[in-house]
C-alpha cells in the first residue's frame, strides 16, 4: 500500500468511526419507532373513535415518539421568537393537541401489518427513517421519519414527509399565513376551536 | 260632591263621567301625580341615526364603524402650510376623542428616508445581473417535476372518495399524459417549452429592469403628487385640509360635545358634520323647548284676554298644562323620547289643547247667560269633532318608514288626545266644581 492509498484508507476508517452519514440498516432509531408505531397501531385499532380525541394510551405513545416542544417551534419559526415563554408553552400544547390527533385519525387508514421499515441514515444527532406503508386500497406511500436523539438513546420524530411533503412545513406555510393576514392571537383562537 | 241632576249634559261618555266626579278627580290626579313622578326621566334623544327608516344601509354601515372607533362622518380643520398642518395634525391625533386625522400628508409617503436608504442598499446586488443567452431546452428536471405530481396524483386519486374523486383522477389523466409527451420531447414540443422558456426570460428582465430603475429614488414631496390625489385636500387658496375621525360616538350629545370641546382646544375654527349637528341640535332643543314656552304664555294672554275672570282662564288652560303633562308621562311609559324630529310638535299641542279649552269654556259661559244649564250637545260634539280630525291628521304620520316622522306623528296623537280627554271630561267637572262652590 502506497501513502496516499493509506492516507485516504486512514481518513475514511475515521469518518466511518464518527459516525458521519452512517446509512444503512435498522438502527436504533429505527428500532424505536416501530417500537412506537407498532405501539400506536393496537392502541388506535381498540381505542380511538374515527375523527374523535385519540384515547390517552395513543397520546401518551405519541407523546413519546414525536418532539412536540420542537416540531412546534419549527411551524412558528420567526412568529416563535416574539413569543413570551408562556405563550410558547400554550402554543406548543395547541400544537401538539392538533397534530396528535390528525396524525392518530389517520393511522388507520393504513394496514399497520404491512409497514416497511428501510433503515436510518444518521448524522451526528439527527437521522431519517425511511418507510413505506400500505393503505388499505393497497396503495404504497413513502413516509420518511426526520428524527433526532433529544436524550440518550432516545430519538423523538421532528417532522414528519409524506411522498417528499413535510408536515412541519405544510403547518409553517399555514399558520405563517394567518399571523401575516391577521394576528398571532387569532392563529391561537383558530387553534382552540379546531380542537373544540 | 254631589252635582245637580238638572246639570247632566248629553252624552253617555259625560254623563258618566259626570256621576263620578270623584273617580274623574282621583284618575286625573292620580295620572298627573305619575307624570310628574316621569317628568324628570324625560328623555331628549339627540341621535339623527335613530331617525331614519328601520334597515337603512347608511345607518347599519355607519354603526359598524362606529363598533371600530371610528365614523364616517368627520370634522374638518385647516391649515396655512405644511408645518401648520403637521403640528395640528399631531395635536388632534393626541386628542382622546380622535381616532385619524387624515390630510395631505396620508399620501405623501412616511419614512422616506430609510426607505431611501433600503432601496439604494438593493442597487448593489442586482447591478451586476447580466443575462446570457438562452440554454437549450431540458426536458429532464420538467419530467421529473411532473413524474413527482403524477406519482402524487396516482395516490390521492386511488384514495380519494365521493364527488371529488372523478376530478383527482382527470388532473391524475392529464398529468400522465403531459408527462408522456414531455418524454416523448419531439421538436415540436420542445420548440413550444423554448418558447415558455423565452417568454419567463423576458418577463423576468422587465421587471428587472422595472427594478433597477426604481433603486434610485428621490424624496416624494406634495407638489409631486398627481391633482386627483390632492384636490381632495388642497384648496384653491392653497389652505390645507383634515380629516378628524372621532373615536368616540358622536351621535349622542355627551360623545358629540366632548369631541367638539377636544377639537376646539387645537382649533377654535373647527368644523363639519359631527361640529354642525352638535351646533343644530344644541340650538334646535333650546329653540323649540323656548317656542313651547313662548306659546303657553301666548296662549295664556289670549285667554284672559277673552275669559277676563280668573278662574275660566285658568279653567281654559288646564287642558294646556295637563294635556301636555300627561303626555310626557305617556311617552314615558312608552319609552318614547323626545328627538329632534319631534321636538318641534310640543307648541303645536300647546295650541290645539288650549283651543279645546276655549272651546269648552265659553260655551258653558255662553249657555249660563243664556240661563240654560250644562253643556249644549253642539259645542261638545264639535269639539270632539276638532279633535279627532286632527288626531287623524297627525296619526296619518304614524304611516312614514322615517322614525323621525312616526315618533312626531305619535306624540301629537297622544298629546291631542290626552288633550280632548281632558277638555271634554276633567273641565266640564271642574267648571260645575268651581260654580257649585261659588259664592250666590
Amino acid at each position: 500500500m502506497t501513502l496516499p492509498r493509506f492516507v485516504l484508507a486512514l481518513v475514511a476508517i475515521v469518518l466511518a468511526v464518527l459516525g458521519h452519514a452512517r446509512p444503512g440498516a435498522a438502527g436504533e432509531a429505527t428500532e424505536q419507532l416501530r417500537t412506537h408505531i407498532d405501539a400506536l397501531s393496537r392502541s388506535v385499532a381498540t381505542a380511538t373513535p374515527p375523527g374523535g380525541a385519540p384515547a390517552a394510551a395513543s397520546r401518551a405513545i405519541a407523546d413519546r415518539l414525536f418532539d412536540w416542544n420542537a416540531m412546534a417551534r419549527a411551524s412558528l419559526r420567526d412568529h416563535w421568537d416574539r413569543r413570551a415563554p408562556a405563550e410558547r408553552e400554550e402554543f406548543t400544547r395547541l400544537f401538539a393537541d392538533v397534530f396528535a390527533r390528525a396524525y392518530l385519525s389517520r393511522i388507520h387508514l393504513v394496514d399497520s401489518k404491512a409497514f416497511e421499515y428501510f433503515g436510518d441514515t444518521t448524522s451526528g444527532e439527527w437521522g431519517l427513517v425511511k418507510t413505506k406503508v400500505f393503505t388499505k386500497k393497497g396503495t404504497a406511500i413513502a413516509v420518511d421519519y426526520v428524527v433526532r436523539t433529544t436524550a440518550p438513546r432516545r430519538w423523538q420524530v421532528q417532522d414528519v414527509r409524506v411522498e417528499a411533503i413535510s408536515l412541519v412545513d405544510n403547518y409553517r406555510a399555514q399558520f405563517d399565513t394567518i399571523v401575516s393576514r391577521s394576528s398571532y392571537d387569532d392563529l391561537v383562537a383558530k387553534l382552540r376551536v379546531a380542537m373544540k | 260632591v254631589k252635582l245637580p241632576r238638572a246639570a247632566v249634559v248629553e252624552g253617555a261618555l259625560l254623563q258618566a263621567a259626570w256621576r263620578r266626579p270623584r273617580f274623574v278627580l282621583l284618575l286625573a290626579g292620580a295620572l298627573t301625580a305619575a307624570s310628574l313622578l316621569a317628568l324628570p326621566a324625560a328623555r331628549f334623544d339627540y341621535s339623527r341615526l335613530n331617525l331614519q327608516a328601520r334597515g337603512t344601509e347608511s345607518v347599519i354601515w355607519e354603526r359598524r364603524i362606529m363598533e371600530s372607533r371610528r365614523s364616517g362622518f368627520a370634522a374638518l380643520a385647516t391649515a396655512g402650510s405644511l408645518e401648520d398642518l403637521a403640528a395640528k395634525e399631531a395635536a388632534f391625533t393626541a386628542l382622546p376623542a380622535v381616532s385619524e386625522v387624515v390630510s395631505v400628508l396620508k399620501v405623501v409617503p412616511g419614512d422616506q428616508e430609510a426607505k431611501i436608504a433600503a432601496m439604494r442598499a438593493l442597487a448593489p446586488l442586482v447591478a451586476g445581473i447580466r443575462f446570457g443567452n438562452d440554454p437549450a431546452v431540458d426536458p429532464a428536471p420538467l419530467a421529473a417535476a411532473l413524474e413527482t405530481l403524477r406519482h402524487r396524483l396516482e395516490i390521492v386519486a386511488a384514495e380519494a372518495e365521493g364527488a371529488s374523486a372523478a376530478t383527482l383522477r382527470s388532473a391524475y389523466g392529464r398529468a400522465r399524459e403531459l408527462l408522456a409527451r414531455v418524454e416523448a420531447a419531439d421538436g415540436a414540443s420542445l420548440a413550444g417549452l423554448a418558447r415558455v422558456q423565452a417568454t419567463l426570460r423576458d418577463d423576468f428582465a422587465e421587471k428587472l429592469d422595472q427594478l433597477r430603475d426604481n433603486l434610485a429614488p428621490r424624496p416624494v414631496a406634495v407638489g409631486d403628487l398627481p391633482s386627483e390625489l390632492t384636490r381632495k385636500f388642497v384648496g384653491g387658496s392653497g389652505r390645507l385640509l383634515m380629516f378628524i375621525y372621532p373615536s368616540i360616538d358622536t351621535w349622542h350629545r355627551d360623545g358629540a360635545r366632548a369631541f367638539v370641546r377636544q377639537l376646539r382646544s387645537v382649533d377654535p375654527a373647527v368644523t363639519g358634520s359631527p361640529v354642525i349637528g352638535y351646533e343644530a341640535s344644541r340650538l334646535m332643543e333650546a329653540a323649540y323647548f323656548n317656542g313651547t314656552l313662548y306659546a303657553g304664555l301666548l296662549v295664556a294672554l289670549v285667554a284672559a284676554w277673552m275669559l277676563r275672570r280668573p278662574r275660566d282662564i285658568g279653567l281654559a288652560l288646564v287642558p294646556m298644562a295637563l294635556g301636555t303633562l300627561w303626555t310626557v308621562g305617556v311617552m314615558w311609559a312608552i319609552d318614547l323620547p323626545f328627538n329632534l324630529a319631534n321636538v318641534w310638535g310640543l307648541p303645536l299641542l300647546i295650541g290645539a289643547s288650549a283651543e279645546y279649552g276655549f272651546n269648552v269654556v265659553l260655551r258653558y259661559r255662553e249657555r249660563a247667560r243664556a240661563a240654560g244649564v250644562g253643556f249644549p250637545r253642539s259645542g261638545m260634539l264639535a269639539t270632539t269633532l276638532n279633535g279627532l280630525t286632527t288626531i287623524a291628521g297627525f296619526g296619518s304620520l304614524m304611516i312614514a318608514q322615517h322614525q323621525g316622522i312616526f315618533g312626531l306623528g305619535l306624540l301629537l296623537t297622544i298629546g291631542t288626545a290626552a288633550a280632548l280627554v281632558s277638555s271634554l271630561v276633567l273641565v266640564p267637572v271642574l267648571l260645575h266644581l268651581v260654580d257649585r262652590r261659588k259664592p250666590a
